[in-house]
């Protein structure tokens, strides 16, 4: 017996193959993309007595054809040579259509095994079958299991051991397709036989010549079969003229004859009693007038969740990190290597756990997604809101990602996933980062209040987020006319019965995709944090335009108490024992201090004092402030900000505006902070007062307009862009996407700024 | 067919596909919900005809119309016990009577 077997696992959507390969492999699998195409590639592992097996899981599809990537990929694997045995799992509620699949894998001639899955469910819908006449149908053992229970595989698995001994012999399916067909099948076969194909001398030339025959699109792309094309069309005429049907179709025609010859035989019904509690269900779900306002209902649950629950959490991990950068900074000696010092707690340990922060929300939406999918609603949410989404050139599947674009885009780009079309996921990628996402807020946040009176705030919000919304849409309908123009993929989808989804499958898909998230978002977070701080930081100004250190040595001196104002203070009783002492010791009054007291209630003498301090304090701020914008503007960032000038200054834009907006690619919320350091302001917050003065005093409201437009639809983050050019497994598209948006930013802040400009709206403040 | 050159030769819009059924036959898309029907034969020029056949619709099977999705387009039609959603249009070439 070998040491290591290789098991493929195949079934029809939603036949409960994953539980089955949950059940099997637990926690050990590994998962990937198969290189070029979206689909999820899935492996595990397990040992059956001592012996070590592969379970590779293969994509469900209804049919061994080339109909999508899923079957595509399916059928590369499967005549791949080195599959030991294939685990092919049928949903025995329906044998009929899940037999379907097993016709095409028989003819293989690889090892087989089938697990009448659900058999709980089967029984009770009253389906008894003949199971040894089925085995000997096919050619292959049956086992019945039940996946969605934890020891429902134990049959399975005593079976697999039973199978594996006795691959060497195992049995031939007894599969015709009718004495005319079958010598038409005869006769390519003979033809491919006379080949010699090497590649594929472990599947029967039958299994080609059938595919020959119904046109399959991925074995006609076999160049080694060209050879036998002019016999195939032969038998093909040979056929028509007999039978008079179409070729491509025929070979499913008679699969389905066929099963439905066997299904007699072999399968009884006591009482025909159906999927009546799912059918009630949709009666409401899908209903054509309650489905849409359900369906809202559930999004809006989905969010509140996602972003209500995540929130305490978010408090917690921003509170982490804070808390690590200042210990390490407390921990590292300032003297030793102080650029990789600030590096680390400044860039590093800040950058990162900007992004770690999202952590909570993709794990409470993956949570939320997966519920849905596994419950089976996200198919009917499809159904339901594909009438509206196809107008703008989208699918039902697009409108979900599109509203988790209001949260964070990362996560709604990898929710595309759900899209089976390939080009209704890449429009939908392509047009996400125009949802404004809950990073520009404090952008927004910032320069609405600084140009706008309280009557316009809301509605200029509005406007910013309906102007992403209406170009996302009309960029969905332009892509769709020009780059993907054609009728696109034939919409076919199954809406699955409703399952309860178990718990273990929720946390398993949950944490599969969080994985994902972290891993390559974070790698490349981190280099890009790293490279920004870099370009913040550098080169260092050593020579100022005027002594910063003298002038706060200079302020410093103003402030040191003699002993007759720390008396006064100290009688005043200002300050408690401890403060005092200090005092006295450093003759001068702590700067943290200064905010806890209340000056109105102190005697003259002592109130002049705090005062005093207090304005000397506002004054080492801006020394300090005046300093770092200095410095800002001599780094890499500063530079090319005043390199930009010429070309921005045409949208409104001074040095400092496109210095902020480099920053921003970093993460959007970073433009603020930037602007704050280049206005001299410290690290502001989009609530920072003095900033919004600086604003106003020196852009106009058209010019604030035109920030919060180049800022919704000029280039997204680098995580956004990171994640776009995994999922569209490209590196080109991702440069493709930047450049795009940043050329529509640019000529749509162009032109606002521009015609504002001329017909003076927004050029004075309101 | 002959058609009509008109625009400097520029395609206009869909050319016209008509189709005729025999006495007692409807096409997919006309079917009422909650009705019943065999299908007759699938129409040659229904797009990706084996990825319709590989599920079940193909001459002779027996399905259902189950709902019609709100604003157009989707059509759920229960084959071989199952739910599928397809299109309105592909449903234009589905040819069916009434069981």
């Amino acid at each position: 017996m070998k040491k290591k077997f290789r098991i493929a696992l195949a079934g029809n959507p939603n036949c409960g193959k994953t539980s089955i390969f949950n059940g099997l492999t637990g926690a050990r699998q590994h998962v990937g993309n198969y290189p070029g195409v979206t689909v999820e590639s899935k492996s595990g592992f397990f040992t059956l007595n001592g012996v070590e097996i592969e379970l590779v899981d293969l994509p469900g599809i209804y049919s061994l054809s080339s109909n999508s990537p899923e079957e595509d990929v399916a059928f590369v694997e499967l005549t791949k040579p080195g599959i030991d045995l294939i685990l092919n799992v049928i949903d025995s509620t329906i044998p009929q259509r899940s037999m379907y699949l097993t016709t095409q894998l028989a003819e293989l001639h690889i090892p087989m095994l089938l697990a009448f899955n659900m058999s709980d469910d089967a029984a009770k819908k009253g389906l008894k079958f003949d199971i040894p006449k089925l085995e000997k149908y096919f050619g292959s053992p049956i086992v019945q299991t039940i996946g969605s229970k934890t020891d429902g595989v134990r049959p399975l698995l005593r079976q697999l051991a039973k199978t594996l001994n006795e691959l060497e012999d195992h049995g031939v399916p007894m599969l015709s397709y009718g004495a005319d067909i079958d010598d038409a099948i005869q006769a390519v076969s003979d033809k491919i036989n006379a080949l010699e194909v090497k590649k594929f001398s472990h599947i029967p030339a039958r299994f080609f010549a059938i595919k020959l025959l119904e046109h399959d699109a991925g074995v006609m792309r076999l160049d080694e079969f060209k050879p036998v094309w002019d016999e195939v069309e032969n038998q093909i005429r040979h056929l028509r003229e007999r039978h008079a049907i179409e070729a491509d179709t025929f070979m499913a025609d008679c699969r389905y004859a066929m099963l439905a010859g066997a299904c007699r035989d072999t399968i009884s019904m006591t009482r025909e009693k159906r999927r009546e509690i799912s059918d009630k269900i949709d009666a409401v779900m899908t209903n054509k007038i309650l489905g849409l306002p359900l369906f809202f209902l559930i999004i809006y649950i989905t969010f509140w969740f996602t972003f209500t629950c995540a929130d305490p959490l978010m408090g917690y991990i921003e509170q982490f990190f804070d808390f690590l950068a200042v210990r390490v900074a407390e921990a590292w000696n300032p003297d030793t290597l102080p650029y990789l010092r600030s590096m680390i707690t400044d860039g590093v340990i800040k950058g990162v756990g900007g992004v770690l922060v999202f952590l909570p929300n993709i794990l409470f939406l993956f949570f939320a997604i997966a519920i849905l999918e596994d419950s089976g609603y996200m198919a009917r949410a499809a159904f339901v809101m594909d009438g509206i989404m196809r107008r703008f050139g989208l699918q039902g599947r697009s409108f979900v990602p599109l509203v988790l674009g209001f949260g964070c885009t990362v996560p709604a780009i990898m929710a595309t996933r759900t899209i089976e079309s390939e080009r209704d996921r890449k429009v939908t990628i392509m047009v996400l980062p125009l949802m404004s996402c809950s990073a520009r807020l404090p952008i927004y946040a910032l320069i609405i209040p600084a140009f706008f009176t309280q009557k316009y705030q809301a509605v200029m919000m509005l406007i910013i987020y309906i102007i992403g919304i209406l170009i996302a849409l009309l960029g969905a309908r332009l892509m769709k006319a020009t780059l993907f123009k054609g009728d696109g993929e034939v919409y076919l989808m199954e809406l699955p019965p409703y399952r309860m989804p178990t718990f273990r499958s929720i946390m398993l898909h949950m944490w599969d995709r969080s994985r994902m998230y972290l891993q390559k978002a974070g790698t490349i977070i981190l280099a890009a944090t790293i490279i920004l701080y870099l370009c913040n930081t550098l080169p260092e100004k050593k020579v100022f335009s005027k002594d910063y250190s003298a002038a706060a040595a200079q302020v410093e001196k103003t402030l040191i108490l003699n002993d007759s104002q720390i008396k006064s203070l100290e009688s005043a009783k200002v300050f408690d024992a401890e403060t005092m002492t200090a005092i006295r010791k450093d003759r001068k009054i702590p700067a943290d201090q200064l905010e806890k007291i209340k000056t109105d209630e102190l005697a003259p003498a002592p109130k002049k004092l705090v005062e005093a301090a207090a304005a000397g304090k506002e004054q080492l701020q801006k020394l300090e402030n005046e300093k770092s914008a200095e410095k800002m503007e001599y780094t890499v960032s500063g530079r090319v900000g005043h390199l930009m000038e010429p070309v921005f200054r045409h949208i409104g834009f001074d040095w400092k505006l496109s210095t902020a907006s480099i920053g921003a690619l970093a993460a959007k919320e970073v433009f603020v902070s930037q602007l704050g350091t280049l206005y001299a302001e410290g690290e502001a917050d989009e609530k920072s007062t003095p900033l919004r003065e600086h604003l106003r005093s020196n852009y106009t409201p058209l010019q604030g307009f035109c920030i919060m437009l180049f800022c919704l639809l000029s280039i997204p983050c680098l995580a956004t862009l990171a994640i776009i050019r995994r999922e569209l497994n490209s590196t080109r598209m991702a440069f493709i996407e930047a450049a795009a948006l940043l050329i529509l930013a640019y000529i749509i802040t162009f032109i606002v700024f521009q015609v504002g400009t001329l017909l003076q709206i927004g050029t004075k403040l309101l | 067919m002959v058609q009509k050159k008109c625009c400097g030769g520029a395609k206009t819009g869909k050319k016209p596909a008509y189709t005729v059924l025999e006495n007692g036959e409807m096409t997919l898309d006309q079917l009422p919900i909650g009705s019943r029907a065999t299908i007759v034969k699938i129409l040659p020029d229904l797009r990706e005809k084996k990825k319709f056949a590989d599920v079940g619709l193909v001459a002779g099977a027996e399905l259902m119309m189950e709902a019609h999705a709100p604003f157009g387009g989707l059509l759920r039609v229960k084959i071989l016990e199952t739910s599928m959603a397809l299109h309105r249009d592909d449903a234009a070439k589905i040819v069916l009577k009434k069981s």
